[in-house]
């Protein structure tokens, strides 16, 4: 798509994406502009229909979740390779230092996860774990960046913008894109990281708030009647009517805006009813651990997903780690102390996520849903401590770490690619972030060397010019 | 000369002999030079009749080439509310509204151009143009996000150059090479300051601060996208690698000022720039040849090295530079200009993609219009107020917005002009027009801007939290709101409010159920429509009737229909003014120019 030639035909477009959106509507918003990147997607028939995305702010440890590292126990308290370093990327390098959980394999496949994650750990059967990631940056934001947009800048689009770009919505009441930050704040980046860059606006995702109206604006500051409302309505429609009228009875801007008054309407009655998780039995919110401390933060979230799923939305967000700092810390940045910080989020989010994926299943669901669970990087096998002395803290570590996948079109129960011996870095099949969003993306139907948008001088990929499919994970 | 410019173009992007004559034989039209003389396109009759001046024999030559006739002109309520949205971003004050409808003459017409070029509010409105194109932010961007509680002057100065009219050339000369609040303009984009001691990361995150520059640059002023030659030669326009680090070195004196250099204002620290490489691929680890700060080889405009030794300062190479691209031969930044004014004056350029001229770019709707339009801004002092009366008095401009299905199944887009585009208003016009029309525009000008975004600081990382205080000084103009990246306001951003990342060479246009939402429910709406009642109030005396006429006037410069009038004195009775002012707010006739 080039530039922005008319409001009327982005507006129509843009628009169709939003509302009726969907498959059909996007090739014929593609074919209107044949002259540029027209490729009608999906491009291929889809495995999944829609995702969910669940986002670790700070770095989750490898080497403490799901890459088992028996040598690191024998190496405890040595002083790590010289290599390490080789990028001058840290400050501090301590002695090497040993998972603090147990690990075990699990399920009829055999996976090893760690006793970090018990409740995830016993469904080893449906995960789909990549432990070669390998990542740019250790710094937080550019990294936060870099997995959710393809870039470790600001300005380019969200993994949710292009997929609302690219598919639009199935519903029209609900955005395609939620986004759930952890109820304890904005992750670092803040709404840049689900931000839509150069595409237009109305594919940034939607934040779902904690508390109060779910969505910003979504009822009057004030209680309005229904008479008011009905009134309103009256004398608006009289207004653009006359105003249609004028203008010789068509104009996209006039009549994208009626139905957008429609839509807001229907989503004042949606979102509510989405959000009313007080209707799900008993056994499903226990399920999730919504009647219990500390998971019933996320467990809400998770269900709120699993509901959003249901409705149509497109692609849902959740956030796991709130602003970087803090004291404790509140994401799974554990510098200090692996332990409390690594046991105190967990905690939160263990029985929520694997609740998350035995209720898709149950309904049938987890077969053309994809769930992925991502963080920023992984951390260092080593403590960051003073050369020669241990303590009880990681740093960040790009170079190799650990993410997985489920659900649609995947080989479930398997680990793919290795890091070293210490499980510094990945060193058989590593997997960039540009192969794992073109895998995402061939999952959802996309070629990611098809989903592109003009922007000053350079057809626009989120892959950029990179990205392979990891074929071997694949169904 | 000029085919061999392009020839030795050509053949440093690696071309055969052969290949290079044949592209040479195929100059893309906007490296062609620019005509020599007047050449505006004879019409017939009925074109000599409805032609105010030489754009409209142009539109009326492609027009009539496709079968398309132009419309009558608009009412003189619609021209005066375009002219206003247009030129000053406001809408206008009924008194006004009456004054011009009365006069119905040309005089008239010309008068209130002449009377909103000349309003301080011009610039304002231009200004917030030119800030998108130079992605101007008030923070750093990337992971800290440091505040630049210093940047506004550089917002005023943009202001204050365009209200006097200073030419362009000159305008683009200050903000390369220039006073220090115009050389914000360099370092107005994101900035990642540099990683410690980290000799690898260091000139590499140097260059991509370098490569943000001549992105800008040479977009904004040359209509070109060169920083695409970061790491090949261009793939689609005549720029070799060589010639992107001959502008890089041109910048590579040009710092970001550190955040402790809080009290003095946010522009350029100018360092010895040193040497420059090409480097292969882009990468700092791979140095090639050394080049010396220069041009685009492309260009005719003398040689394209500056003869500069590397031992040249900062000053000296963006003095340079800044010549160089205000040359009166380069062509491309004439006509990238007038260009990006005409985008802004029909909602599409003739080119629409303002940024990009080059063959990635659009094809020109009007070549010949935009060859002449760059010529005659050029022989007239590059006078950006000239080139706004010029366009705005065309019959092009004064078309009405009425839609045609018979002319629209011809130009669905209106491309040829066949009518104005109707097109909606940019969140800040939509912000500013409700303040204007309850009456409580704060017209206060220049200096620090008003911030209604909380500060976070988390582990020195800045987080900017939309908040919607109360108090004339949160009523001023949005070109004065702090503009932290990410700091993103409600209202404004449901309306395609950019985040300053890159250039911004167009608003997006995108109608939402969000923006419906918010344009119903928002706090600041809300609290708005209540000063409007009052103003109602006050101005219209007791009489449900007179008001409701007063608020139509106000907000939609005409008198209500009589469907409407009675809809909305029962609305207003029942429910209060106020409600009948929210609903004016959502109208589409309140974000619309037509």
């Amino acid at each position: 798509m080039r530039g922005n030639s008319t409001a009327q035909l982005t507006t129509r477009r843009d628009f169709l994406h939003w509302s009726a959106g969907g498959l059909g509507a996007t090739a014929f918003a593609h074919l209107l502009r044949a002259e540029a990147n027209s490729h009608p997607l999906p491009n291929f028939a889809p495995k999944a229909k829609r995702a969910i995305n669940i986002c670790l702010v700070g770095g989750l440890s490898q080497i403490d979740s799901f890459d088992y590292k028996p040598a690191l126990e024998k190496l405890d308290g040595k002083t790590p390779p010289a290599g390490v370093n080789s990028k001058k990327e840290f400050f501090r390098i301590g002695k090497l230092r040993k998972t603090d959980w147990r690990f075990a394999q699990h399920g009829a496949s055999g996976l090893w996860i760690s006793d970090l994650f018990p409740h995830l750990a016993k469904l080893g059967d449906e995960l789909t774990v990549i432990r070669s990631m390998q990542g740019t940056t250790n710094m937080h934001t550019p990294a936060l960046f870099l997995c959710n947009s393809g870039f470790p800048v600001n300005g380019f689009p969200s993994t949710g913008s292009w997929l609302s770009y690219g598919l639009g919505s199935p519903s029209d009441s609900l955005p395609a894109y939620v986004v759930i930050p952890d109820r304890r704040g904005a992750p670092s980046g803040g709404a840049s990281t689900w931000g839509h860059g150069f595409l237009p606006a109305s594919h940034q995702g939607v934040r779902f708030r904690a508390a109060g109206a779910p969505i910003r604006d979504l009822f009057p500051p004030h209680p309005v009647s229904d008479k008011l409302a009905q009134d309103t309505q009256t004398l608006h429609a009289l207004i653009d009517q006359a105003h249609l009228d004028r203008l010789g009875g068509e104009d996209a801007v006039i009549e994208a805006r009626l139905r957008s008054y429609e839509l807001a309407a229907r989503m004042q009655l949606s979102v509510p009813e989405l959000s009313d998780i007080g209707s799900e039995p008993k056994s499903i919110t226990r399920l999730y651990g919504l009647d219990q401390p500390p998971t019933k933060d996320f467990a809400r979230n998770c269900i709120l997903a699993r509901r959003m799923m249901e409705r149509g939305v497109r692609f849902v967000q959740l956030f796991s780690g709130g602003a970087l700092g803090g004291k404790p810390r509140t994401s799974w940045d554990g510098h200090e102390e692996m332990v409390p910080n690594h046991t105190r989020e967990a905690l939160r989010i263990d029985q929520p996520v694997a609740a998350l994926l035995t209720d898709l299943k149950q309904r049938g669901m987890l077969d053309d849903t994809l769930v992925t669970f991502t963080t920023e990087f992984g951390r260092t096998p080593f403590s960051e401590a003073k050369p020669g002395q241990a303590g009880s803290g990681r740093d960040h570590n790009s170079a190799g770490f650990s993410v997985w996948m489920a659900g649609a079109g995947l080989r479930p129960g398997i680990a793919y690619g290795e890091t070293d011996e210490i499980g510094f870095s990945a060193e058989k099949d590593v997997v960039t972030w540009h192969d794992f969003h073109a895998t995402m993306l061939h999952l959802l139907g996309i070629d990611h060397t098809k989903l592109s948008y003009y922007h000053n001088g350079i057809e626009r990929r989120l892959t950029n010019v990179h990205g392979e499919v990891v074929t071997e994970i694949l169904a | 000369m000029f085919t061999q410019t392009v020839q030795a173009a050509v053949l440093a992007i690696g071309m055969g002999t052969a290949q290079a004559e044949l592209e040479a034989s195929t100059v893309w039209w906007a490296f062609a030079p620019l005509p020599e003389s007047d050449t505006i396109p004879e019409v017939d009759a009925a074109g000599k009749k409805w032609a105010r001046n030489a754009i409209d024999h142009f539109v009326w030559k492609r027009l009539t080439e496709s079968g398309l006739k132009p419309s009558a002109d608009a009412s003189p309520r619609d021209l005066a509310r375009r002219l206003h949205f247009d030129l000053t971003g406001l809408p206008p004050h009924p008194d006004r509204l009456d004054k011009f409808a009365a006069a119905r003459s040309e005089e008239s017409y010309l008068g209130l151009v002449d009377e909103l070029l000349g309003s301080p509010h011009y610039g304002e409105r231009w200004a917030r143009h030119w800030l998108d194109v130079a992605r101007y932010g008030e923070s750093n961007g990337f992971e800290y996000n440091e505040a630049r509680r210093n940047a506004w002057p550089y917002r005023d100065w943009v202001i204050k150059a365009l209200n006097s009219d200073m030419p362009f050339d000159e305008f683009t000369r200050e903000q390369i090479a220039g006073s220090p609040d115009a050389l914000g303009f360099l370092v107005a984009g994101v900035h990642r300051p540099l990683s410690g001691s980290n000799d690898i990361r260091k000139p590499q995150e140097r260059h991509d601060g370098l490569e943000e520059m001549v992105a800008t640059l040479s977009q904004a002023f040359l209509g070109i996208t060169a920083h695409c030659a970061r790491c090949h030669d261009h793939k689609t326009d005549p720029i070799p690698t060589a010639d992107y680090y001959r502008v890089a070195a041109a910048l590579s004196g040009v710092h970001h000022p550190l955040p402790k250099d809080k009290s003095k204002v946010y522009s350029v620290v100018s360092k010895p720039p040193g040497k420059m490489h090409v480097f292969k691929r882009g990468d700092t680890s791979q140095p090639g040849e050394e080049v010396t700060a220069g041009g685009l080889t492309a260009l005719p405009i003398g040689p394209a090295d500056f003869g500069l030794g590397p031992e040249a300062g900062d000053t000296e190479r963006r003095g340079k530079l800044a010549e160089w691209i205000t040359d009166p031969n380069n062509y491309l930044f004439a006509r990238t200009i007038v260009n990006r004014v005409w985008h802004y004056h029909f909602g599409t350029g003739i080119v629409d993609t303002p940024t990009d001229l080059g063959r990635s770019g659009g094809a020109p709707s009007h070549p010949e219009l935009l060859d002449w339009l760059a010529t005659w801004f050029r022989e007239n002092g590059y006078s950006l107020k000239a080139l706004h009366r010029l366009i705005v008095n065309s019959s092009t401009y004064r078309q009405s917005a009425v839609y045609r299905v018979q002319a629209a199944a011809i130009d669905r887009e209106a491309r040829l002009l066949w009518r104005f585009p109707p097109r909606r208003l940019e969140a800040e016009v939509v912000r500013d027009s409700i303040l204007a029309v309850s009456g409580v525009l704060n017209p206060q000008r220049g200096g620090p801007g008003f911030i209604d975004t909380e500060e976070k600081n988390f582990n020195s990382a800045r987080y900017y939290l939309p908040i919607d205080p109360e108090g004339p000084e949160f009523r001023r103009r949005t070109i004065y709101r702090f503009s932290p990246r990410g700091g993103r306001s409600a209202l404004l951003d449901t309306f395609d409010c950019p985040d300053a990342s890159a250039t911004a060479p167009h608003r997006h246009v995108t109608t939402t159920p969000l923006q419906a939402l918010a344009l119903q429910n928002n706090t600041f709406v809300w609290r708005m429509a209540d000063h409007f009642a009052k103003r109602l109030e006050r101005e219209a005396g007791n009489e449900t009737t007179k008001r409701v006429r007063r608020a139509w006037m106000l907000a939609l410069g005409r008198a209500p229909g009589s469907a409407e009038h009675d809809t909305a004195v029962i609305l207003a009775d029942e429910h209060g003014l106020a409600a009948l002012c929210r609903v004016l707010f959502n109208s589409s006739e309140f974000v619309l120019i037509d």
